[in-house]
């Protein structure tokens, strides 16, 4: 804690009170470096959300004409489609195991490659290579690694004994091994390199501070690092849940959500009514509850963030 | 607001209100629905085309530069999709009225019905009257698939009788001192089964299997064929009743079942790989047409061969009409340029050439006839199935993509051994007739 | 400072996973000199017995793979250009300045990335072919210059927030003024995260494959995610394999980004030294 201590007196030593017309003309800068967002967001997405929140409404098979249709989309989902309840299972199960994997992974990796150890350009280029290879060509490799009969891992588990199982083939397997194939893309990929963007910007002397102190390198990490890269460690976070619930490309490129629905995802659901059953109102359904329980999950979150994320620049 | 019927030119305008207007002031709108092709008065008639890429997408564009060659008014504009997301692409095209003159689509995912239903398409009825053009050249299977509510739709560009083929791997056959099964198909189950149990065995001693005899289809039309040979279908004429739990239709499930888990001659889905039959340690798979691309694939390994699925209780082999349309676009301006285009990819010489590329061949017995066919033996052999084959039967409701996936997650379960065929399909039929119940897609 | 044994450990672990990162890419670059024959066998090769090299020439033969990659660069270029600049101004927006109703157009922000944009493609297909934009690189590229990318402002506004606010005082400026302390204090800064937003920009856009295939039709238009798919095989659709072709194309689309974040890495790895600036 010594280490915060330093830094907290100029943190908190931002403006006091604003005069009014100060305040004015803050918001009005305010609004204009914002205003490329606000055209965009009004011209190229205002007009799709609400057309999509309309279309949830409605009966559209995309060929034919929109035919309203009152709530009966929201409740075929919440209680006449099987799939429903099942893919909101599955999703959360994927997110619940692979968003701490994949974020202890990340972290763990970038702080590897922090220590100044020589090659780490070498080693950081080899981390991210896996979250370079295109899509089509990593289908086909984890086709390759998956073989339950003589592919790579099944061939390592049979040198230490342990007779594989069927992998993306197998109901009890394919869940797990898309969890795999995701963090293997992802580890060492966009998530790390802000972790190490974050880290970079953590100052050498709150380090020494620590050290004259005599922490060890749990202390140093737990009380320095962390707070310091809580910023990014947040928005890793957020935009881990959101990636992992809005988990689609590993399922459609590999299993297309079988077998026996065990990796029918719900965004996968959802593209599968919207663009394989021709249900672009039912799909449009699914789109928003799916926003009502997301949004409501990332807001609670940055809510709870206030108690845990540090900013050295906010402004309250 | 929420009114009953809102087209899309009105919420166009709901959202446009005070939406965006600012942002786009300074952009140059463009006349909607126009396709992007700016043709000028006196350059041919541009017909646009949507295929799909790979080896059927080269093909396209073989051709489309021999039409234009014999048709100096016409200029064909390809635009190849890439196959998973074709039907996406096709949707949006459709949404925003903006797909082009004429497109391929498929049967088997209803969609070709679909489309016919919903006005998609331009009913070929009268052009071919007007331009005396002769469907007789054609499979009489084809003009009947092609046909919906009394009109024709569309010319068939390629066919096959589906996943008819017993594809073996010869030379372990001959290890085995198995003669090659039948070309004319007459062999049982039976048989079969003799075939694959001598085929299976453990090569390396370690008390694991691992070559195989037989790997079937994992398809709802891959078991259509033991289903046909068995007496048995998916769903009725209609395509309103799902038979999947028919006596029939069991038992050529309960076969395959037995092929995996009685007598392990059948690598369960849990233990089979793309590539086992490639590599060589599968005697016999099931397949289509297009399994002799596998060539490709083996080298010189082993020589590949086919002969028919075998007869089941019934004493005749299944199979199934299958054709890929060529379609014109009901929205077209250029119908008669377009319906030129369809023919020239129903004629005798495209229907050579994409076989020759490693697709299937053209919708026509003189395509199928042909010396620059004939002279591949398994070409034959899939010929001789043509003349007998079983008409093609799709979902009523045009869900066929629907049917698909709940028949194969459904039926998971049965191949990878969890569960008995007959606790599960009656389950499965179930569930099948709960999407054929549902209006038409 | 550490002693020698850890280090060591430290070293063991880097490889280690080093290994377990690069052993499956190593199949892919394997794979992309096998001859046809050599893609299914068993037992499965690594390593091709014979090179292939003309596996990788056959690439740009078959497939007009210049000009698709000349469509990326251009289109790749534009859009991270936007992206960088207006993501950047926006973000510091979002970050220094207080304004009525902040919070909740942030979360407008945030909720832009939630909403499946599978529903969204049609609605967003029809402004795009009111404005004659169907067929251009305009929607590939004019959104970015007004903001789109949610990931990348609030990956911005989350750099912003880590440079202590005494450093530039700009919220208590007026608009020239704030553009100058931008311009001079907090982008200098910023590097390392300036670089990390170039870099994922220029990765998503030139690994974008939904954006082109729904608005481009013409063939010669395409970009090369799509050209990729070119060397896919349908199952059921037979012809001569292209698996090997595959990978080739495909290292060879994802060379410019491993390039790319070689040169990169310097900047945003480069740590920030404030005590020179405290003074």
């Amino acid at each position: 804690m010594t280490a915060l201590k330093e830094v907290r007196p100029e943190i908190q030593a931002g403006p006091r009170r604003l005069k009014v017309s100060l305040k004015r003309q803050e918001a009005i800068t305010g609004y204009l470096y914002i205003l490329p967002w606000l055209l965009g967001f009004l011209a190229f997405t205002a007009f799709p959300f609400l057309a999509s929140f309309y279309l949830s409404f409605t009966d559209y098979t995309v060929v034919s004409q929109p035919r309203f249709a009152g709530f009966a989309n929201y409740a075929e989902a919440l209680s006449g489609d099987d799939l429903f309840w099942g893919s909101l299972r599955r999703t959360f199960t994927y997110a619940i195991v692979g968003v701490p994997l994949g974020i202890v992974g990340s972290l763990s990796c970038a702080l590897l490659l922090n220590q100044q150890l020589r090659g780490t350009t070498l080693f950081r280029a080899l981390y991210f290579l896996p979250s370079l290879t295109p899509l089509v060509a990593l289908a086909l490799l984890w086709q390759w690694i998956f073989q339950p009969d003589f592919g790579v891992l099944n061939f390592l588990l049979a040198m230490v004994g342990i007779d594989g199982p069927g992998w993306l083939s197998s109901i009890e397997w394919a869940l797990p091994s898309l969890i795999i194939m995701a963090l293997w893309t992802t580890v060492g990929g966009g998530q790390m390199v802000i972790f190490l963007a974050g880290l970079q910007g953590v100052p050498q002397e709150l380090y020494e501070a620590v050290e004259i102190d005599g922490g060890g390198a749990w202390y140093r990490f737990r009380h320095v690092t962390l707070p310091m890269i809580s910023p990014t460690l947040f928005f890793n976070l957020i935009l881990g849940i959101i990636g992992a619930l809005r988990v689609f490309t590993v399922a459609y490129v590999s299993t297309e959500g079988g077998p026996a629905y065990a990796t029918w995802f719900y965004i996968l659901h959802l593209y599968t009514q919207a663009f394989k059953y021709f249900n672009m109102g039912y799909a449009s359904a699914l789109a928003w509850i799916f926003f009502i329980i997301l949004i409501s999950f990332t807001y609670l979150q940055v809510r709870a963030s206030r108690h845990w994320v540090f900013y050295a620049g906010d402004t309250g | 607001m929420f009114d009953t019927r809102v087209s899309r030119r009105q919420f166009m305008q709901l959202g446009g209100m005070g939406l965006g207007a600012v942002a786009l002031a300074a952009c140059v709108p463009a006349t909607p629905g126009a396709s992007p092709l700016g043709a000028a008065d006196e350059e041919p008639v541009v017909i646009r085309f949507h295929g799909r890429t790979g080896v059927q997408g080269d093909h396209f564009i073989e051709r489309a530069r021999a039409f234009e060659e014999e048709n100096p008014g016409i200029t064909i504009k390809e635009e190849l999709f890439p196959h998973a997301e074709y039907h996406q692409k096709m949707e949006v095209l459709l949404a925003g009225q903006t797909m082009g003159d004429t497109f391929w689509t498929v049967l088997l995912s209803g969609l070709y019905h679909r489309y016919a239903n919903q006005g998609v398409l331009l009913a070929l009825d009268d052009m071919v009257a007007a331009d005396e053009y002769d469907l007789g050249v054609f499979f009489p299977e084809s003009l009947d698939a092609a046909s919906h509510a009394g009109s024709l739709y569309s010319l068939p560009w390629i066919c096959h009788p589906g996943r008819v083929g017993c594809f073996y791997n010869k030379q372990l056959l001959a290890d085995n001192d198995l003669e090659e099964p039948p070309e004319d198909g007459d062999w049982t189950f039976e048989n079969l089964l003799e075939y694959a149990k001598v085929l299976t065995q453990d090569t390396d001693g370690d008390g694991q299997i691992d070559q195989f005899g037989m790997q079937p289809g994992r398809d709802p039309f891959s078991l259509l064929v033991w289903a046909r040979a068995s007496g048995g279908e998916i769903y009725d004429e209609e395509g309103k009743t799902s038979l999947l739990d028919s006596e029939e239709t069991l038992s050529a499930i309960r076969f395959v079942y037995d092929l995996m888990h009685v007598h392990n001659v059948a690598p369960s889905p849990e233990q089979q790989t793309s590539d086992m039959f490639v590599s060589g340690r599968i005697g016999m798979v099931q397949s289509g047409y297009w399994g002799q691309s596998w060539k490709n694939q083996i080298g010189d390994r082993f020589e590949l061969g086919a002969a028919p699925m075998p007869k089941g209780s019934t004493g005749i082999n299944g199979s199934m009409y299958e054709f890929d349309p060529a379609c014109i676009y009901s929205g077209s301006e250029h119908p008669e340029e377009a319906f030129e285009w369809v023919k020239w990819l129903a004629n005798k010489e495209t229907g050579i050439r994409i076989a020759e590329a490693g697709s299937v061949p053209g919708s026509r017995p003189d395509v199928w006839e042909d010396p620059r066919l004939t002279q591949f033996p398994i070409h034959n052999v899939f010929t001789n199935i043509m003349y007998n084959v079983l008409p093609f039967r799709g979902p009523g409701n045009f869900r066929g993509l629907e049917i698909r996936d709940t028949y194969s997650n459904g039926m998971d379960p049965v191949w990878l051994g969890n569960e008995e065929p007959d606790n599960v399909v009656p389950t499965v039929s179930a569930k099948l007739q709960e999407v054929l119940d549902k209006p038409p897609a | 400072m550490t002693s020698r044994r850890p280090s060591l450990l430290l070293y063991l672990l880097v490889a280690l996973l080093a290994t377990l990162f690069l052993g499956p890419f190593l199949w892919t670059v394997g794979s992309s000199f096998k001859h046809p024959t050599e893609i299914y066998v068993f037992p499965p090769l690594l390593w091709p017995q014979q090179m292939q090299w003309q596996n990788w020439l056959e690439v740009w033969r078959q497939v007009p793979f210049a000009r698709y990659a000349q469509n990326s660069v251009g289109v790749t270029g534009m859009a991270v250009l936007g992206q960088i600049l207006s993501t950047t101004l926006v973000a510091y927006g979002f970050a220094r300045f207080r304004f009525p109703g902040r919070d909740f157009l942030f979360m407008v922000v945030l909720s832009t990335m939630i909403l499946p944009f599978e529903v969204l493609l049609i609605p967003q297909f029809l402004i795009f072919r009111e404005l004659g934009w169907l067929d251009s690189y305009k929607p590939l590229i004019v959104p970015f210059f007004f903001g789109a990318g949610p990931f990348f402002i609030f990956l911005m506004r989350q750099f912003f927030l880590t440079i202590p606010l005494d450093l530039d005082q700009s919220a208590r400026l007026d608009g020239a003024q704030s553009w100058r302390i931008l311009w001079s204090i907090i982008l200098p800064l910023s590097l390392p995260a300036l670089a990390t937003v170039a870099i994922f920009s220029f990765l998503t856009h030139w690994d974008s494959f939904l954006g082109p295939l729904i608005y481009l039709n013409t063939m010669e238009k395409y970009t090369l995610p799509l050209g990729l798919r070119f060397f896919q095989l349908v199952a059921d659709a037979g012809g001569a394999p292209r698996e090997h072709l595959l990978m080739a194309a495909s290292l060879t689309v994802s060379l410019p980004g491993i390039v790319l974040f070689v040169l990169a890495q310097k900047y945003f790895v480069q740590g920030i030294v404030l005590s020179g600036i405290k003074g």
